[in-house]
């Protein structure tokens, strides 16, 4: 068990910089996700704190040990793959005992390791079989025991639960993150689901175009999203284009004006985000200000929320979805609200200053 | 072969088939009845075990112009097939490695000559009338060939090579790798012409007789057709074409040879001294000696 | 999942043509092996089972018998073990190497196999280029014999037979999933305990089929053993070719070719059995 850090980690291929320049801490026993949309750098940088991709500059540096070059069967980690990976040609037994025998272990402290492992993801009965004998979550538990048995200090996992259903893949986000912190192993996860990112994580990482866009909490990531990027990459959300018309106001393109907090200067070009959650709707008339007005298009109940889809005055389009048991609840399509911003809760961000990490 | 005079002559085209007489003896088996061949060229033993399974037809040499002028031996028994040039195995040499032209099949078991010898394996002519030649000198018989075995087995067993096909010898006499060979004199004649350092031998104790015959197939659809091609092979100027370009001894006594061909094939004291074997005799020997060779010599 | 007998309906048609096309030419030979051949006059009509007697009888025989099964064993094996490198390489190297290689190991088999045996036989002989260097740089004073014996025959079928054995092992490797491997790598496993431990294993479906391969067109092989074995070197598929086409003796020769059939077969159905329990059943 230790802290893992990376240095300034570059990962260049012949055509293009994959990663460019990551520097990241993990602290003892935290669990920490890689989270971006595809082609981030998320599983490149994992490959190569696995050791099986050769940094092209900085450093992989584990209880300030530094790994860079060490070969994968040296670094003491357990990798848990997408694909599961097992060994098709050994049983569950024989999966799970294989990191603890190259370590030395062996008799019955053996069998009774390996059965500790199988009975963490509740397979102990299961060691005698074929892993074509078992269902992919079940085939999933074994790489997961497989990876932790021979309790590494660093656990590694690239989009573990991804080939399964969502249900399963549910229960497997918790039972995961029980055990990662009963045993107490520093770990990274590499995932592009950010339910799954916010569900498990003590931080998150957020990466784009092979740079971090904000390494933080998952509440800081929610409420405090550091650029557009993570703003538009989190949750769902409207977007518009507009200006700042004032310090702490900005024009939507339609011409309606809104305050706003934390806003660049007067004539910047910026977006505005706008998370379907995070507006009010009010019958007309509304009282209190920074509202917009708009007619309902559509209503979907889903749950203990309602959907709206609304067309605002301007033309534009807004997406809410508000609690189905509120007054806002009861809406019918063709109604004119009042849609109410939290000035708190809009994001503001410059247009040009974010061409990289669009 | 003859086939553009007899087309002439006849109107008929020819078509070849190229084979081993063994080869073509398992393809007159296999077609019986209805042969797709009209004429064969086999050899003698092969011949004879045609005519023992009674897939020859038998030839009429009254209906045949040639048949007067032919050595009298040519016919085989019922006139089943004929004899249509004198073949040998001799001793092929090079001249530029051996001082002296061998006179004797005793020369190629000299001392000097280890490991500058290729014999030919059983199942060749020269392989099996090489095996007879040793065997008569050493007192056996058709029925005993101890004698022959047990004197070409040291002399296999320091062999450059146990020759399969005439055409290997070219390889080895080309590249310096054998000074001598029991061979056949048309083939010898043909490669020295084509500039190899070979030259041929007759030993005095006689060199063995080939006779490559033709025949008609008792499934043949042209007899007569087949018989005038046969007629046409036998006649005199076919005869003396194949001896003086390819060495082949005339078995029309008619034909006149060239200074040149009468050095290489067998004709005046070589005809005579010629050993030649029943092929009846032979025929039904020839499995018991390959399988002692191949368990002794070969092994 | 498809029920087996599906696939088997499925293919009937073919199926049929092919027993068809197969097994009537065998079945046609086979009461010629149980009649005996007299030298001279032919077959005859009488029943026997002697010629089958005399291969378990005869020491000629049993010793071509298992010569033939050495051959196929030995060439099986370097072909294999030559094979497996050259297949792992490329497997694992770029896509240039790959069709580089992929090209040079199939080159050869665009020759016809009558000139690659004679190639052979030009580097192999008393005078060829073997030898002519061992004795140039003084190493050998006379020729080494490598032709017409099993060193001559086993060079030259390993050449023929290589690229059937490096594509059989390619396409194995190349389905091994490289995550595999990968985890036994994070799982401390060294390069050599990953290759003994996991890839071969894992190929021992193609090691198999490309073992089976090789090993049955040595044995069942003509032209080569003919051309580099000579007449003192016979191996079976040879000493069919003489009792057929030279003894014109052919209850022997089916019998002969009944028997190595029914040692492929038999070989064919041992090795299945060993790699299904070497590979726990994925084979």
């Amino acid at each position: 068990m230790a802290r893992l850090e990376l240095d300034r980690l570059v990962k260049r291929f012949a055509d293009a910089d994959v990663v460019k320049g990551v520097s990241l801490a993990v602290e003892e026993g935290e669990l920490v996700s890689l989270l971006g949309p595809s082609g981030c750098g998320k599983t490149t940088i994992l490959r190569m704190i696995a050791g099986l991709l050769e940094p092209s500059g900085g450093a992989v540096r584990v209880a300030g040990e530094d790994i860079t070059r060490t070969i994968p069967a040296r670094r003491d980690i357990g990798l848990v793959f997408q694909s599961y990976a097992l060994f098709p040609h050994m049983t569950v037994f024989e999966n799970v005992a294989f990191g603890l025998r190259r370590r030395g272990v062996k008799g019955p402290d053996l069998t009774r390791r390996v059965d500790e492992a199988l009975g963490m993801v509740q397979l102990g009965h299961l060691g005698d079989r074929y892993p074509r004998q078992m269902s992919g979550g079940q085939q999933q538990r074994v790489a997961l025991a497989r990876a932790v048995a021979p309790r590494p200090r660093l656990l590694l996992f690239d989009e573990p639960l991804s080939n399964l259903d969502a249900q399963l893949r549910d229960q497997m986000q918790i039972e995961l993150k029980q055990m990662q912190k009963q045993l107490g192993i520093t770990s990274v996860f590499v995932t592009h689901d950010q339910t799954e990112a916010m569900t498990i994580s003590d931080r998150i990482c957020i990466l784009a175009d092979g740079r971090i866009q904000q390494y933080a909490t998952p509440e800081e990531i929610y409420d405090r999203p550091a650029n557009g990027f993570v703003a538009r990459f989190i949750g769902r959300s409207n977007r518009y284009q507009g200006r700042v018309h004032a310090p702490g106001i900005v024009q939507l393109e339609g011409g309606a004006r809104l305050a706003v907090e934390d806003v660049p200067a007067p004539g910047t070009a910026v977006e505005i985000v706008i998370r379907h959650e995070d507006a009010a709707l009010l019958a007309l008339p509304a009282d209190g200000g920074n509202t917009l007005s708009g007619t309902i298009r559509l209503r979907s109940f889903i749950g203990s929320r309602v959907q709206y889809v609304l067309d605002l005055d301007g033309g534009a389009e807004f997406v809410a979805e508000v609690a189905a048991s509120g007054p806002a609840g009861r809406f019918g399509p063709g109604e004119k609200v009042a849609v109410q911003i939290d000035a708190g809760r809009a994001f503001v961000a410059p247009i040009a200053a974010e061409g990289a990490a669009a | 072969m003859p086939h553009p005079a007899f087309t002439e002559a006849m109107g008929a085209k020819v078509q070849t088939v190229l084979g081993s007489s063994v080869q073509h003896a398992a393809s007159v088996r296999a077609m019986g009845a209805s042969s797709d061949y009209d004429v064969v060229y086999i050899d003698d033993s092969a011949a004879m075990q045609l005519k023992v399974e009674d897939l020859t037809h038998a030839l009429d040499p009254a209906a045949l112009s040639s048949a007067p002028d032919l050595d009298p031996r040519a016919f085989g028994p019922d006139n089943d097939f004929v004899v249509f040039m004198t073949g040998a195995t001799a001793i092929a040499y090079n001249p530029e490695m051996v001082s002296q032209a061998p006179t004797s099949w005793t020369d190629l078991f000299a001392d000097d000559m280890k490991g500058q010898v290729a014999i030919g394996d059983v199942t060749g002519t020269s392989g099996w009338q090489f095996l007879l030649a040793v065997n008569n000198m050493n007192g056996g018989t058709l029925d005993d060939i101890t004698p022959g075995i047990e004197a070409i087995t040291p002399l296999a067993k320091d062999a450059v090579v146990m020759y399969t096909q005439a055409d290997q010898l070219l390889a080895l006499f080309a590249r310096g790798e054998i000074a001598m060979a029991p061979w056949y004199p048309d083939r010898a004649g043909s490669a020295a012409d084509e500039g190899l350092p070979i030259a041929i031998a007759y030993p005095e104790e006689g060199a063995v007789g080939i006779r490559p015959t033709v025949l008609i197939p008792e499934g043949s659809a042209h007899k007569d057709l087949a018989a005038q091609y046969i007629d046409t092979v036998l006649s005199k100027p076919v005869q003396e074409c194949f001896a003086e370009n390819k060495y082949a001894g005339p078995i029309n006594l008619k034909a006149e040879l060239s200074d040149k061909a009468a050095a290489i094939v067998p004709n005046g004291v070589t005809l005579e001294n010629l050993w030649f074997i029943d092929a009846a005799e032979t025929s039904s020997r020839l499995s018991g000696w390959i399988d002692r060779w191949q368990r002794e010599v070969a092994r | 999942m498809m029920r087996p007998w599906k696939g088997v309906a499925l293919a009937s048609p073919l199926l049929i043509i092919l027993l068809v096309i197969f097994l009537t030419p065998v079945l046609i030979m086979l009461p010629t092996s149980f009649h005996e051949y007299v030298p001279g006059k032919g077959t005859s009509d009488a029943w026997t089972l002697s010629n089958y007697t005399r291969i378990l009888t005869d020491g000629y025989y049993r010793e071509i018998v298992g010569r033939t099964l050495l051959m196929g064993a030995i060439v099986t094996a370097l072909t294999f073990v030559l094979g497996y490198p050259l297949a792992l390489f490329m497997a694992r190297t770029t896509p240039f190497w790959r069709a580089t290689a992929t090209l040079l190991v199939i080159f050869p088999l665009f020759l016809n196999l009558v000139v690659r045996s004679f190639g052979w036989i030009t580097i192999l002989a008393n005078r060829g280029i073997v030898n002519n260097f061992l004795m140039d740089i003084g190493l050998i004073d006379s020729p080494i014999r490598l032709l017409f014996n099993l060193t001559g025959l086993v060079i030259g079928l390993t050449h023929i037979y290589l690229p059937f054995m490096v594509l059989m092992l390619l396409s194995a490797i190349q389905n091994i999933p490289r995550d595999v491997e990968q985890a036994a790598a994070t799982l401390a496993a060294g390069r050599l305990r990953i290759f003994f431990t996991i890839t071969l294993p894992l190929t021992a479906p193609g090691i198999l089929a490309g073992s089976i391969l090789v090993f049955v067109l040595t044995i069942s092989a003509l032209v080569t053993p003919r051309l580099l074995g000579g007449p003192t070197y016979k191996v079976m598929a040879t000493l069919i070719y003489d009792e057929f086409m030279l003894k014109l003796d052919w209850p022997s020769g089916t019998s002969f070719a009944f028997i190595l059939t029914l040692i492929t077969l038999a070989i064919i159905w041992g090795a299945g059995r060993i790699a299904r329990r070497w590979s726990g059943g994925t084979a």
